[in-house]
């Protein structure tokens, strides 16, 4: 094998690199890989080659062009298979992978290496013309897509295109407003994780998931997860398809289920903290992705933290590492049921202008709105805009939603003034609808949620079971004031540490 | 008369007493209590405890009057005032969030200092807020109201009283910057609604 200049780096267990450098996706592979998961083989371009692209004008630094031969030649070594031709065609996902995940917000091309002479073998290896014909549709319409081209015959030249456009996409707009709005830095760069593709749509025996090893929206201790068969990675994420739950792949392969389970186990207790698992299945074998820390709601970032110190997986201390001051000031104010919250549907989101969450009707009409407020009832006033004569009713209801407006518009500056909870820019035509509509508005996650839903205020720290048990382990801390409160004491914990 | 009496009903949304459709429509009260008195009694404004409410008849006839009145003005000199005044519409706002909120948090207003700076910003727009009030009533004599109000609401909010920045039940310098917004996009025949979906 050629040897592979450090700007790109095949995956394997020993891998030496940090996670700044490698990204959070190579990363977890490494991870899974050192723990003996099954993992389609993959390679990283690292960030740092993501520096170079960026300060080159968006131009492949070389070393990294002529590396990717040798890297790819690495994976049909692995895999038996070949890159872009027959008898059996090597196809490689190309993912985004900053060392702080964002998801959804960068690009992914996946079935690269689809030619014609690809799809052939495909078509003739898998006895699935339709399967093959599919892949090469998905894989043209999503490069063209990303690189914004359609893509080149020749597979070596595809995944410099896409392996490029990946790295633009660290500074497409949508990822600079997330990395805006999250404070994170601008110059970290994204890798680039090429990987061997495993096929979700092969038959009926494959298929794709995604599992939590607990819920991340309510912190209950059982797994949670989504199965589509028959599907490939982008649809379970992107939701254009109607995923099954996880009982329905215990009930069609119980022993991928059960072995899946034992990994999503082995993974948690490793990495000592709830999983977010991407996982395939092809033809009855099952393959894993990718994992990292589930991104958590504030009632499961305290109960997890809870749970898991009370297992024994962490300690107190990190158990309060994990939770912030925010988390646990939005576990204090009034919010939904977690478990009535996880089973409601959402029927509008838009920008939080002014929390608070409150249930009433959807009234779309102004006037009407004031006088059924002034008689008593809890509207909602919903307007694709609010100008100046809206004000009398906005004062006299329970919320206010727009349709248009970022957190600056006239709704946002005139409910924050007036205390009203305010959830903006929903969207052109994602509210008159909802007229006469009983919802539940949580504008502080900036959605409405549909029927009147039980909310619960605690009266303090004190008054709910896992902030009271963080509470006192944070007053036992040396140098802690034992009278200051939970955000008080994790406030100044953040400020020493 | 009618339309500033139309106008000063609609944009208090229901509110206004007569006192304030006197006192925003601006020039003879005899005049406005006889423009009110008639509006009343043709259904296009409501009475309601001693307070006015615009009817769909009446905002027909402003929408009319509006048409009307814009036939006779410079629009292009208009049109000119309108774009510059949106401009700092956009400055405004974010300057009334850093008044509300600091770091995401409500301001709880116990930090003088940061307050007199969200106030410097303030007046540093002012001079060219007031400018374009001026001219905007030049061109529309019964916007002559909008420069004095602005700087009534500058020299309360100096005196201390915050609710003369945001607060959306009185004067506030951000009551008045957005009703001479609404006037500019009536008088130009703009909508709003549909100049906000075009621009996000």
């Amino acid at each position: 094998m050629t040897t592979i200049t450090t700007a790109v780096r095949p995956l394997v267990p020993d891998l030496d690199g940090d996670r700044a450098l490698l990204g959070g996706k190579a990363w977890g592979i490494q991870r899974m890989l050192a723990l003996g998961v099954p993992v389609p083989p993959a390679f990283v371009v690292t960030t740092e080659a993501c520096a170079r692209h960026r300060a080159g004008g968006g131009r492949l630094p070389a070393d990294v062009r002529a590396a990717l031969p040798a890297a790819i030649a690495h994976l049909e070594e692995v895999t038996g298979r070949t890159f872009g031709r027959g008898p059996a065609p090597l196809l490689v996902s190309v993912r985004s992978g900053a060392a702080v995940s964002m998801p959804g917000m960068m690009d992914t091309v996946l079935n690269l290496g689809m030619t014609p002479r690809a799809q052939v073998a495909l078509a003739a290896s898998t006895g699935n013309a339709r399967f093959a014909a599919d892949t090469a549709r998905r894989f043209t319409r999503q490069f063209e897509a990303v690189v914004g081209v359609a893509p080149p015959t020749e597979p070596a030249a595809q995944l410099e295109a896409a392996v490029s456009a990946v790295f633009a996409s660290w500074d497409s707009r949508r990822a600079l407003a997330y990395r805006r709005e999250r404070g994170l830095d601008d110059n970290a760069g994204t890798a680039v994780t090429v990987q061997a593709m495993v096929f979700g749509n092969l038959d009926d025996a494959s298929g794709t998931g995604v599992l939590f090893t607990r819920d991340p929206l309510t912190g209950d201790p059982e797994p949670f997860g989504e199965w589509l068969p028959r599907g490939q990675g982008e649809d379970v994420v992107a939701g254009t398809h109607d995923p099954l739950r996880l009982a329905e792949l215990a009930r069609a392969q119980p022993a991928v289920h059960a072995e899946l389970m034992a990994l999503a186990a082995t993974l948690e207790r490793e990495c000592r903290d709830v999983q977010d698992i991407e996982f395939t299945v092809e033809s009855g074998r099952l393959w894993l992705l990718q994992t990292r820390a589930a991104k958590r709601s504030p009632v499961a970032a305290v109960r997890l933290a809870v749970a898991l110190a009370e297992e024994g997986l962490i300690g107190e201390r990190e158990a309060l590492d994990r939770v912030s001051p925010a988390q646990v000031a939005a576990v204090l104010r009034p919010h939904i049921e977690p478990h009535a919250r996880a089973a409601a549907r959402v029927l509008a989101s838009g920008r939080p202008a002014c929390p608070g969450v409150v249930s009433g009707v959807v009234v779309c009409d102004t006037e009407v709105a004031q006088d059924r407020a002034d008689a008593g009832e809890a509207v909602v006033l919903a307007r694709p805009t609010t100008d100046p004569e809206d004000v009398p009713a906005m004062s006299a209801v329970a919320a206010i939603l727009t349709e248009l407006g970022g957190a600056t518009s006239h709704a946002a500056v005139v409910s924050r003034e007036l205390g009203v909870p305010c959830v903006v820019g929903c969207g052109t035509g994602t509210l008159m609808g909802l007229a006469g509509t009983e919802v539940t508005v949580d504008a502080a996650a900036g959605e409405v949620l549909e029927g009147v839903l039980p909310v619960v205020a605690p009266a303090g720290a004190g008054d709910e079971p896992d902030l009271a048990r963080l509470l006192a382990w944070a007053r036992a801390e040396p140098g802690a004031d034992p009278a200051a409160s939970l955000p008080d004491l994790l406030t100044a914990r953040d400020r020493t540490r | 008369m009618d339309l500033a009496v139309l106008q000063a009903v609609r944009l208090k949304g229901g509110l206004a007493d007569a006192s304030t459709v006197i006192w925003l429509a601006g020039g003879d009260e005899a005049a406005v209590r006889r423009s009110l008195g008639s509006l009343v009694a043709a259904g296009q404004v409501q009475e309601r405890r001693g307070r006015y409410r615009l009817m769909p008849g009446g905002r027909d006839m402003l929408r009319a009057a509006l048409a009307a009145e814009r036939a006779g003005l410079d629009v292009t000199a208009l049109d000119l005032v309108w774009e510059e005044f949106s401009a700092h519409d956009h400055t405004l706002k974010v300057i009334l969030r850093d008044w509300q909120l600091r770091d995401g948090e409500p301001n709880d207003h116990s930090d003088e200092a940061y307050d007199a700076v969200v106030i410097t910003r303030v007046e540093a727009l002012h001079g060219d807020v007031s400018r374009l009030a001026t001219r905007a009533a030049a061109i529309i004599p019964r916007l002559s109201r909008y420069p004095g109000r602005l700087e009534m609401a500058l020299v309360r909010l100096r005196g201390g009283d915050r609710r003369f920045l945001t607060h959306p039940m009185v004067d506030s310098y951000h009551t008045v910057f957005h009703e001479l917004h609404e006037e500019l996009y009536g008088a130009t025949g703009r909508d709003r609604a549909s100049e906000e979906a075009t621009t996000g």
